[in-house]
């Protein structure tokens, strides 16, 4: 198998490095420094056997040796240092490249978010870069260091006897060769393991996040069964790999083994030949085995590389990803709410079958508009594509008399405020979590204000902390308090066109009353979609349309379609009432 | 911030280790000799260097012969050594994350308070933290290896030259001396850099997990704003991490050209006296290095050994009692060929269910649940009889949701009695599950995976067509093009609120419980699909179906066999 773009993925850490590249270029300094100093061993164990041999003085030997100690231990400490700044180096890079990511990924659109849950971006994001910080920060370095190694062993080894240095450079070569060789064929390899390891943390995350489900409906076996088919996965792929990398890696330690003592028959046959002294026979063993010795090093690090390497290609490969929502150009909605339009509008969610079929229909500025329908008839869909969360497949969208299309999404979506059913609190303060951290402008006492308006005054007062208590989720909040926080948020955003999507579901009906009361103060002045079950949430609206099976089969003023005894609204009020009327 | 807590990963290590010897039995025999085979090859060496200049006549090409086995041997011994490693390195994971899913999903007691507020910091409990403890057990197999090495090379060394030995071992005592003296601020700096990751982690899933809310809000910039100050302060603590990690490392490295300085600097008077010979120096090099890989091992040992007590203490607290001992007991985990084939279960019809299976009335008294300093429900009494739909309304805050998942044994509660028939339920989250209770929660999770598997999620599939038609999903699937082998994207994005709801109604209503907990049906579905649900529910066999609701719906109310109003976590009068 063969990597199928290998420059894609290394242009991408090239691109990241290269402002970086003074910081780079003074360690990479330092680093030949520290490198170059332990040359300096061997030649000084070769000097003090020739020495002893030589019959020289205790004191002048033991000067050889101490001398020895001082290049080591100060290679040793400049070694440090370099750690120190590449340390600092690697997480500037990798932070800078997890921004990216993290924005692409938010840039991404909600299909894309279908197919790829918030574990696996976990991983993406954060996991991977994992392994390219190391790799930047550790790797580069030390294989760098290690090739002024071997250069120097190279250089030096040639000045003692140039035949032995011949053979520790065929050794190195062929040992790198090796190394190569196998790393192309092992990354494959490493690409499927770590993809069965984001499969296995993204089941987790799910199965996690739905304990409760889980528990209670017993199927507590069976998210233990897809942890123990994914743990094999994992099993049979980290081993495929290690058998690919790491077997290059034994390959050429066999290599620098049999090279070393290679050298040690070439030096030994020359001294014996009176051609080599015996200290650089031992000088020359040295040497061959320093370019086998830091091996392991290098070994690592290329285990890290190849996971960098693997890590990268995702991370290109994320970053290559295009949002089917290709962003507008114009940002000249005018102040005030806008209208809405749709033009034969069909959308299907890309499953094959039409949620909406050839929508039209036109609602003015400043007027409030229900939709009502059976579950699954398309009413979430309508508010969706006003928000642009998905492009139509087939007709146009206007906000405004402009295609939707055709506006930033930035600059539509600060226009709109949505509330869904859907309660979503974060982990963060009472305050990022209405202002959705910093997006909504509103100083304290706004937030507050907005918090007393849709009745969550006397949990807000309940809270030790106030504006910065930190909500821990779900646990504080009630699905129905989480509901009335979204409510608050909009308040705060204040925008041109609502859209509330059965925003009130989870309330019990005194909360709903007073909150519709609060939503009278809202929908004044602006353009309004309410999408509801409960028709009595209804009772504000301008006009009335009716979807049945992704049609519309009825558009028009809400009191004339009331009073109208054959239209489908006035079916729907019947009905609904005659259900309401039991108990109240 | 919470302060550190550890356990024994020590402790957490060897049973692991004990669950299954012999992988890790293999590991260790191959690490030995990877690291020993040294000391026999700088004999050998020695023995070569001793015949120059001039040689006795010994056979030098026998002795290159030698030493090429040995020396190319460890190498080829290190090849399956590390297919075989990775294997046991997966071993090492799995014990844990087993343990840990396996208790939160089925085990007694309710599992507020031991995992995590977000699932994303919940999955680094299983990724990182289960890695740091398979750290502790690979570094134990290069500790005995390079202990056993440094062990018999001192021995050679004091063999030959007591003033060598000593230089070399000297530096080894040193650094671990220093090392000791690090452990506290090492422990500071990972613990810091391990909570940062965590938020780190938690932030992104719980930003994607929202994506929808974000996008609707333009809030991608300020998303962007907090997740870039998360990084930098993470960079921060894991910079103080990663270079102190350093610093322990580099001090072990250092010893072996350290100790053979030494060596040569004090061993000078007697070689200049002739008493050690040139074979002698060479050896010392070797075992030099050889026996240096102690320390270096050592740093390791202790650092991961630490790190390992910190994530030891988090997976046990993913445990009943945060017991670590829970976490790491045997546990077969069927890497090799994977998991036998789910064992469906089967079904006991609800006609021939008999004895505690059997619902005749659920009675609740007194019940109390306190959570977060508040009182959520202040004693209540509650009565449920066989074939009753009972439904419990309130405003909201009222502990309605409360009340249901305490009498599920979802949330812990403090006070009050639970009776199914006449037996005292003691342990509800492991009593109240199919067949006898099936619950569908206010905001249902589904799973990424087909439609079919998410509603059964195990369950044997011969009741699925019933179960979907009771739920009303039939006609929704006859509109997918795959049906039931639809892939739900997470959180089951892909489906309508509706769908996720009536998804969510099969999966309960496939296990044909004794006792359906329903906690708000109504709030995704319009008037007539959910009145169409209940219709569904109370067809067919509606005799045997017991339901505890809870819903604001007048016409639910109204077909309730008794409604109980709560208020502030009492019933109201």
């Amino acid at each position: 198998m063969h990597p199928p773009d290998p420059p894609a993925d290394s242009r991408l850490l090239i691109q990241y490095l290269r402002p970086e590249r003074r910081p780079l270029t003074a360690l990479l300094g330092l680093l030949v420094v520290a490198m170059i100093l332990p040359l300096a061993g061997p030649l000084l164990i070769g000097a003090f056997v020739d020495a002893a041999l030589d019959g020289e003085s205790a004191s002048q030997l033991a000067a050889l040796g101490g001398l020895f100690l001082l290049t080591t231990l100060t290679g040793d400490a400049l070694q440090l240092v370099v750690t120190w700044f590449s340390v600092r180096l690697a997480w500037r890079v990798g932070n800078r490249l997890r921004v990216d990511l993290c924005r692409h990924a938010l840039g991404l659109d909600l299909d894309w978010h279908g197919d790829h849950s918030a574990g696996q971006l976990i991983e993406r994001i954060d996991g991977d870069i994992d392994a390219v910080t190391r790799f930047a920060s550790t790797a580069v370095l030390q294989l760098a260091g290690n090739t002024i190694l071997v250069a120097g062993v190279l250089v030096i080894s040639a000045v003692i006897d140039w035949r032995a240095s011949i053979l520790i450079a065929i050794t190195v070569a062929v040992a790198v060769a090796v190394l190569v060789r196998m790393r192309r064929v092992a990354v494959p390899f490493y690409d499927e393991e770590r993809e069965v390891q984001s499969h296995l943390y993204g089941d987790l995350e799910e199965r996690l996040g739905g304990l409760e489900d889980i528990r209670a409906n017993g199927a507590g076996p069976w998210a233990v069964q897809k942890l123990h088919e994914h743990s094999a996965a994992w099993w049979r792929t980290a081993r495929r790999a290690a058998a690919r990398g790491d077997g290059g890696l034994t390959l050429a330690g066999g290599v620098f083994a049999a090279g070393s003592v290679a050298v040690l028959g070439l030096s030994t046959w020359q001294c014996r030949q009176g051609e080599l002294s015996v200290g650089s026979v031992l000088a020359l063993l040295r040497f061959s085995q320093m370019v086998s010795d830091p091996l392991w090093r290098v070994a690592e690090q290329l285990a890290e590389a190849q996971k960098a390497i693997a890590g990268t290609r995702r991370a290109a490969r994320l970053l290559a990803e295009e949002s089917a929502l290709p962003d507008g150009h114009r940002d000249d909605l005018p102040a005030g709410p806008p209208s809405i339009e749709f033009d034969g509008v069909s959308f299907g969610y890309g499953t094959g079958t039409d949620v909406l079929r050839d929508v039209s229909f036109e609602l003015h500025a400043g007027t409030a508009l229900g939709v009502v329908g059976r579950t699954g008839s398309g009413k979430t869909t309508i508010g969706r594509l006003v928000a642009r969360l998905w492009d139509t497949e087939s007709g146009t969208v206007s906000v405004g008399g402009t295609d939707v299309r055709d506006l930033t999404l930035e600059g539509l979506r600060r226009r709109i405020g949505i509330v869904t059913q859907e309660v979503e609190v974060f982990r963060a303060s009472v305050r990022d979590n209405l202002t959705v951290f910093g997006t909504l402008a509103g100083d304290d006492a706004a937030v507050i204000g907005a918090l007393r308006t849709v009745g969550l005054g006397d949990w807000f007062d309940s809270l030790d902390g106030g504006l910065d208590q930190h909500l821990e989720g779900d646990t504080e909040l009630s699905a129905g308090e989480g509901q009335l926080l979204a409510f608050a948020r909009l308040l705060l955003a204040d925008p041109g066109v609502v859209i509330l999507d059965e925003a009130s579901s989870r309330l019990d009906p005194d909360t709903e009353a007073r909150l519709i009361a609060a939503t009278d103060r809202l929908l004044a002045g602006r353009t309004a979609i309410i999408i509801a079950h409960r028709l009595s949430t209804l009772d504000r609206v301008d006009e009335i349309l009716v979807l049945d099976h992704g049609r519309l089969v009825e558009h028009g003023d809400r009191a004339r379609l009331a009073a109208e005894p054959t239209s489908r609204f006035h079916h729907l009020l019947a009905t609904s009432r005659a259900a309401q009327e039991v108990v109240r | 911030m919470s302060t550190p807590q550890t356990a024994s990963s020590a402790r957490f290590a060897w049973r692991i280790l004990k669950a299954d010897p012999i992988t890790w039995g293999i590991s260790l025999t191959m690490w030995v000799a990877f690291f020993s085979l040294p000391l026999p090859a700088g004999l050998v060496l020695r023995a070569i260097l001793d015949q120059l200049p001039d040689g006795d006549g010994a056979p030098l090409g026998v002795l290159f012969a030698i030493l090429l086995g040995f020396e190319v041997g460890r190498w080829i011994i290190l090849f399956p050594a590390i297919v075989q490693w990775h294997g046991a390195w997966v071993f090492w994971h799995t014990v844990p994350r087993v343990n840990a899913l396996r208790s939160l999903v089925s085990d007694p007691g309710p599992t507020t308070g031991r995992l995590p507020g977000s699932s994303g910091e919940a999955v680094s409990r299983f990724r990182d933290d289960a890695r740091d403890v398979a750290e502790v057990l690979d570094v134990w197999l290069d500790l005995i290896a390079a202990g056993i090495t440094t062990g018999a090379g001192v021995v050679v060394l004091y063999l030959i030259s007591p003033v060598a030995a000593t230089a070399i071992v000297a530096p080894i005592l040193l650094v671990l001396a220093i090392g000791h003296l690090l452990a506290a601020r090492l422990r500071e700096w990972r613990w810091a850099e391990r909570e940062a990751t965590a938020g780190v982690a938690a932030f992104i899933g719980d930003a994607f997990g929202a994506i929808a809310t974000v996008k609707v809000a333009a809030a991608e910039p300020a998303i962007l704003a907090r997740f870039a100050r998360l990084g930098s302060t993470r960079a921060e603590a894991a910079r103080s991490d990663q270079v102190g990690t350093q610093l322990a490392q580099t001090l072990g490295g250092i010893t072996a050209n350290a100790g053979l300085g030494l060596a040569l600097v004090l061993i000078a008077p007697a070689m200049s006296k002739g008493d050690l010979s040139i074979g002698d120096i060479g050896l010392f090099t070797t075992y030099a290095t050889a026996v240096s890989s102690l320390p270096r091992v050592t740093a390791r040992w202790s650092t991961f050994q630490r790190q390992g007590d910190v994530s030891a203490a988090r997976l046990g607290r993913l445990l009943p009692d945060h017991d670590p001992d829970q976490a790491s007991a045997a546990t077969p985990t069927w890497l090799r060929g994977g998991p036998p084939p789910f064992p469906t279960l089967t079904p006991s019809s609800p006609a021939t269910r008999t004895g505690s299976e059997r619902l005749a009335a659920l009675r609740i008294r007194d019940l109390r649940v306190r959570l977060d300093d508040t009182d959520q429900l202040d004693g209540v009494d509650l009565e449920v009889r066989r074939g009753q739909f009972v439904v419990i309304t309130g405003p909201v805050g009222a502990g309605k949701s409360v009340l249901l998942r305490a009498l599920l044994g979802l949330v812990p509660h403090q006070g009050g009695t639970i009776w199914w028939n006449d037996e005292e339920v003691v342990d509800p989250a492991t009593f109240l599950v199919p067949p006898r209770a099936a619950y569908l929660p206010q905001v249902p999770r589904l799973f990424s995976e087909s439609l079919q598997d998410t509603v059964l999620l195990g369950h044997d599939p011969a009741g699925l067509q019933a179960a979907l038609a009771r739920a009303r999903l039939v006609e929704d699937l006859d509109d997918m093009p795959h049906g039931l082998d639809t892939t739900v994207g997470p959180k089951g994005v892909r489906l309508s609120g509706g769908q996720i709801q009536r998804t969510a109604a099969a999966r309960a209503l496939v296990r044909a419980p004794e006792l359906l907990v329903v906690d708000d049906l109504s709030s995704a579905l319009d008037v007539a699909t959910e009145a169409e649900i209940w219709d569904g529910l109370f067809a067919e066999d509606a005799a045997e179906l017991t339901v505890l609701a809870v819903s604001h719906r007048p016409r639910v109310l109204e077909r309730a066999h008794q409604v109980i109003e709560l208020r502030s976590g009492r019933r109201a009068v």
